[in-house]
Order: C-alpha cells, then structure tokens, then sequence
C-alpha cells in the first residue's frame, strides 16, 4: 500500500490563521469597544463640564440683575416663570441625567465664591464630577456722590512756614501736595488721611530742595515737576509712603531750558508735560516713563504762551495757557510721536486774562482764569460737537471774582471743585448742569482764613475734597 | 523519503499573519491614539472652561481694584483653589480711558480678555469685553 504523501499543513495552516486573525480581530475588537467606552467617559465630562459653567452662567446672571440677590449656600439653578435664571433649593438634574449644584460663599463684601459641581453616574466606568468655580465681584456698582450744596470741614492741618501749596494728587489714604519753596517749604509734603477727620503729616524730614508745581501719579509712582534747573521731573517711588525719602528718587529728566515745567498728566507709560515759553524751544513734551531711570522724550510740540494746566480727555489734551490769543489750547495727543493741535487748535477768550486751570468732562471743557475786571474767570464750553469747542451752544460764563487757581471735578461731572483767591470763598462748589442751563452755579463755597486757595483734589472714593491754601490742608466733604 | 521531507515553503502563511497582523496593529494603535484623543478632548473641553472663568475672576477682580483705586497698577496672580489667573498691567491712567488685560490658565488651556474701559467713576462703563487670542491693547 502506498500511502499517497498527504500533508496536513493545509489544516494546520487553517487552523493556526484563523487563530492569529481571531487574535488580532479580538484585540482590534476590544480596541473599538475600548474608544466607545473612553469616547463616552469623555463626553460626559464634556457634558457636565457644560453643564457646570452653564451654571455659573446663571449665576453671573443672577448678579447682573442685582448684586444682593445672591446669597450664600448650595443651590441647584433653574428658569423662572418669567423666563428668568433663578437659585432653587434642590439641584439641578438634566434630561440625560446629569446633577448640577453650586455653592455659592460669600467672600469679601463686593465678591462670592462660586462653585458648579455636575456629577453622573451611568455604571461603574461612566461616573465622575466636573467642578468649576469663579469668583464674581460686583464691578457694576455705582459710587454715590453726596450732595455738594452744602460743605463741612471734616479737618484741617496748618503748617509753618507756609507752604504755599501748588497741586494735590492722592493714592489711596495717601495725600501728596507741592508747594513752593520760596518761603522755607519743603517742596512736597505727604500725609496719612487714613481718618478724615485726623489725617497726619508723615516723612516730616523729606525736602524737595525746590518748588514743585504739578504732581501726577501711576503705577506706584509719583511724578513731580519742580522748579529745579536740570531735574525738572523727578520720579519717586511711593509703594511705602510712610517712609519716603529722597532715597525713593527713580530717576529725573531735564527739560530744555531751565525750570521751565509747568503742568504735567500721566496718561499709561506717557507723561505729557507743559512748559513755560521758551524762545527756540518746545512748550509740550511727550515722555517714555516706563522706565524712570531712563526717561526718554517721544514726541513734542511748540506753542505759543506758557502751558499751565492740562486735562487728559478722550485724546486730547484741553491745556489752559498764558497765550493772548488762546486761552484753551487743544491738542491731539492719540500718537504721542506726533502731537499736533487738533483742528481749530484752541479758543480765544475776551481780553487776555491766563487760562490757568481747565478740567474735561463728557462733552465739557470747563476753563478757570485769572481775575479781570472785564471779564467772568469761569468759562464752560460745549464740545459735543468735536473736541475743540465751536460755539453755539455757549460758552457759558461765570464771575468768580478772583483768579481760579485750580479745579477739579467729580466723575460724573455734576459738581466742580474751585480753589480760587476771593477773600470770603476760596473754595466754591460749581454745579455743571445749573451753569449750562444759564442759571448761577455756584451752590456752595467754604471761607478759609489761612490764605487763597490753591491746589484741589476730588477724591471719588471716599466723596471728599483735600482743598489747599496758602499755609493749610483742609479735609472737606458734602452736607 | 526526499519527498516526504520535501521543504514545503510556508511564505504565503507568514506574509498572511504578517500582513493581517500589522493591519490590526495599526487599526488597535489608532483606535488607542483616538481613545486618547477623546479622553483629552473632555479633559481640554474641561480645562477651557475652567480657563474662561478664571480670566472672568480676575477681569473682573481687577475691575473693582480700578473702580476703588483709579491708580491701581494691576500685574498680579490671584489663586482660585489649584488654578490661578493673571492681572497685567493695567493701560492709561485716570478715571477715563483705561485698559484691562486678564488671563486664566487650567491645565494646558489658556483664555484671554481684554477689556477696554470707557471711564471707572461713578459706575464702570467699558465700551469693549472681549476674549482674544493675542492681548493688543494692554501696555507689554
């Protein structure tokens, strides 16, 4: 018998690749099922991340509405019957049965704490939380300003010698005002007015060396523009008021000419400074602070008459100057590298008493100048109609009966602050919507004996005004 | 016997186990990498929102710092639990025309806002509130 030569490799080949292909066909197969299962654990963590900060969504709405609605505690959230989001008692559970709670914890007066937590649970491998939390503040509150009809002297601090203040500006419960040196000041002084009603002189010792007319401040910074030949600008460090010193000095910079600053606003790492006229030399200067040990000059201008005061608004600069024919001087400030005077370049007032003080506001220009028999000292402006004032409608005129030394207004523009040299009302209240409706404005005035007012400062804050005169500092507020 | 023994090549049955071997590597290792993929998709998904509410926190932090010091200065971190967001330095200077920047960070996930505020007192006006990819308007 011959065996005919059979062999069984055939089957074995069957056998051993069906059995590597089933392998591979099960481990591919675990492989898909493995993607569903992870493409579902994901999207449910997609979904109650969703569902989380849809939440805090309603939440943030609920704080729009009114700040005081929301409380502390756990809540579920839901829509009312007026169609508005609403904090319910039991947590929120989604058609697909996810369950959405937030916690919500009171943090300091103006803020919450808020917590969205979604949790599920769909078998042992489907369950898990999404938690997202935000802090909501309450930024859309309003500052309330009091009424200014009425004016109390909250405190005052009387110095000797007098310093002959100039200009205020604060920072926080920190007052900083220059004065002139000429009768044995120090330049600058700080004070503490943490209480308003015992406010403090603090770094008694500081001397400036000099006068010091305008103050700005940013960015823990205090600019100073003083009465010194080379160093007209100097930059201080006030990140620790209670202990400046001289060693707090950044950096200077030297104008052209000698001591001729005169007016100063600080507008991001831009100082804008204004100078006295100078024969050859540029009146307006735009300055790269971002660095006070290298403070470089970006863009200038020259103009005619001194520049004493200037108003950042909506870029421009509103500049109260010396100059006869136009007292307010308007200038495009966007480019600080290309300053040029806005179209129509300024205003030209009666006579030709200085614009020695202005503040913008809204579609205003309000405009102090020195006395004149001839003429009302206060000037408002309407400049809706672009930034240069063309009138009608106004100006609108007021007699203050002296020099307006300087002004200040509050935020919403309702009321102006002047210090000024009359002899019964150094400080007077202006009342901008009484002005340009052409009745009288003035609705309040404080008589100080301790000279003519000079510098002025509306602290919005704390509705207050640090009001300068010749030898004191008085604290004054509404009511 | 020669013929018994003859070598019989097997080239046909490796290449099959090689070739279907490699196929379903190639298909396990995509259906791994896309079970990866979906798996971060919620995570990132997650963290972005996370993201989103902590620039929210610090936009508005930073807010009411303006509106109860128009010299706040900004350019700070402020921790929420595990996760932090950023205050940059706050542009312009005053109560009008000012700029906020804020950036929150969970995870891999950035978000960015940019907020340009009209004026701060008597009530925070912003004329723009927007998520951008790249802050344009805040001082670098």
């Amino acid at each position: 018998m011959k065996f005919k030569n059979r062999p069984a490799f055939f089957l074995l080949d069957i056998l051993l690749g069906v059995s590597v292909f089933a392998i591979f066909i099960g481990i591919a197969g675990y492989s898909l099922v493995s993607v569903q299962n992870l493409a579902q654990i994901s999207g449910d963590r997609a979904r109650g991340a969703f569902l989380s900060q849809e939440a805090i969504e309603a939440v943030r709405s609920i704080r729009d509405g009114d700040f005081s609605d929301l409380i502390g505690g756990t809540f579920g959230v839901g829509i009312s019957s007026g169609g508005k989001w609403e904090l319910v008692q039991s947590p929120a559970v989604s058609a697909d049965g996810f369950e959405t709670s937030v916690q919500i914890t009171q943090g300091d007066g103006n803020s919450f704490l808020v917590t969205a937590d979604t949790n599920w649970e769909f078998g042992p491998r489907r369950k898990g939380t999404s938690s997202i939390a935000v802090q909501l503040s309450n930024w859309r509150q309003e500052k309330e300003t009091g009424d200014w009809s009425n004016v109390s002297q909250s405190s005052v601090l009387i110095e000797d010698p007098p310093p002959l203040f100039n200009d205020i500006a604060v920072s926080g419960n920190y007052v900083f005002a220059s004065g002139d040196a000429d009768s044995g000041g120090a330049g600058l002084y700080i004070y503490d007015a943490s209480n308003v009603f015992n406010p403090s002189r603090i770094a008694e010792g500081f001397f400036l060396g000099s006068s010091a007319f305008e103050l700005a401040i940013g960015n823990k910074k205090l600019f100073v523009l003083a009465d010194s030949p080379s160093a007209e600008l100097k930059v201080y460090d006030i990140s620790d008021p209670q202990s400046f010193s001289e060693e707090d000095l950044l950096g200077t910079y030297n104008l052209q000419g000698s001591g001729r600053g005169r007016s100063l606003k600080l507008f991001g790492s831009t100082l804008f400074v204004g100078a006295e006229n100078g024969e050859g030399k540029k009146e307006l200067y735009a300055l790269d602070v971002s660095n006070p040990a290298s403070i470089s000059e970006v863009g200038s201008l020259e103009s005619e008459g001194d520049l004493l005061d200037m108003h950042i608004h909506n870029g421009f600069a509103y500049i109260g100057s010396s100059d006869d024919v136009s007292e307010l001087k308007v200038i495009d400030i966007f480019d600080p590298a290309d300053l040029k005077f806005a179209p129509g370049a300024g205003y030209n007032l009666t006579d030709v008493l200085d614009g020695k003080t202005v503040a913008a506001f809204s579609d205003s220009v309000l405009l102090g100048r020195a006395y004149g028999d001839a003429i009302q000292e206060l000037v408002l402006f309407d400049t809706a109609s672009g930034p240069v004032p063309d009138p009608p409608p106004g100006p609108w005129f007021h007699g203050v009966g002296a020099d307006v030394n300087s002004m200040d207004i509050d935020p919403a523009g309702k009321y102006a602050f002047l210090a000024d040299a009359h002899d019964s009302a150094e400080f007077q209240v202006i009342d901008t919507e009484l002005f340009k409706a052409g009745e009288l404005p003035r609705i309040a005035f404080f008589d100080a004996d301790s000279g003519i007012g000079r510098g002025i400062k509306y602290d919005a804050r704390r509705d207050i005004v640090f009001f300068a005169t010749t030898s004191a500092l008085y604290i004054l507020s509404p009511g | 016997m020669m013929d018994y023994c003859r070598s019989r090549k097997g080239y046909t049955f490796l290449l099959s186990t090689l070739f279907v071997g490699a196929v379903a590597l190639a298909v396990t290792g995509t259906m791994l990498m896309l079970g990866w993929m979906a798996l971060r998709n919620g995570v990132i998904i997650e963290d972005s929102g996370k993201a989103y509410e902590l620039a929210m926190t610090c936009a508005e932090r930073g807010l009411v710092e303006l509106f109860n010091d128009e010299n706040y200065y900004g350019d700070e971190n402020i921790s929420l639990g595990e996760d932090s967001c950023s205050i940059l330095a706050i542009g312009g200077s005053g109560n009008e025309n000012r700029t906020l920047c804020a950036e929150g960070k969970s995870g891999s996930s950035v978000r960015r806002m940019e907020i340009i505020i009209e004026r701060i007192l008597p009530a925070i006006k912003t004329s723009s509130w927007q998520e951008v990819d790249v802050f344009s308007s805040c001082p670098s």
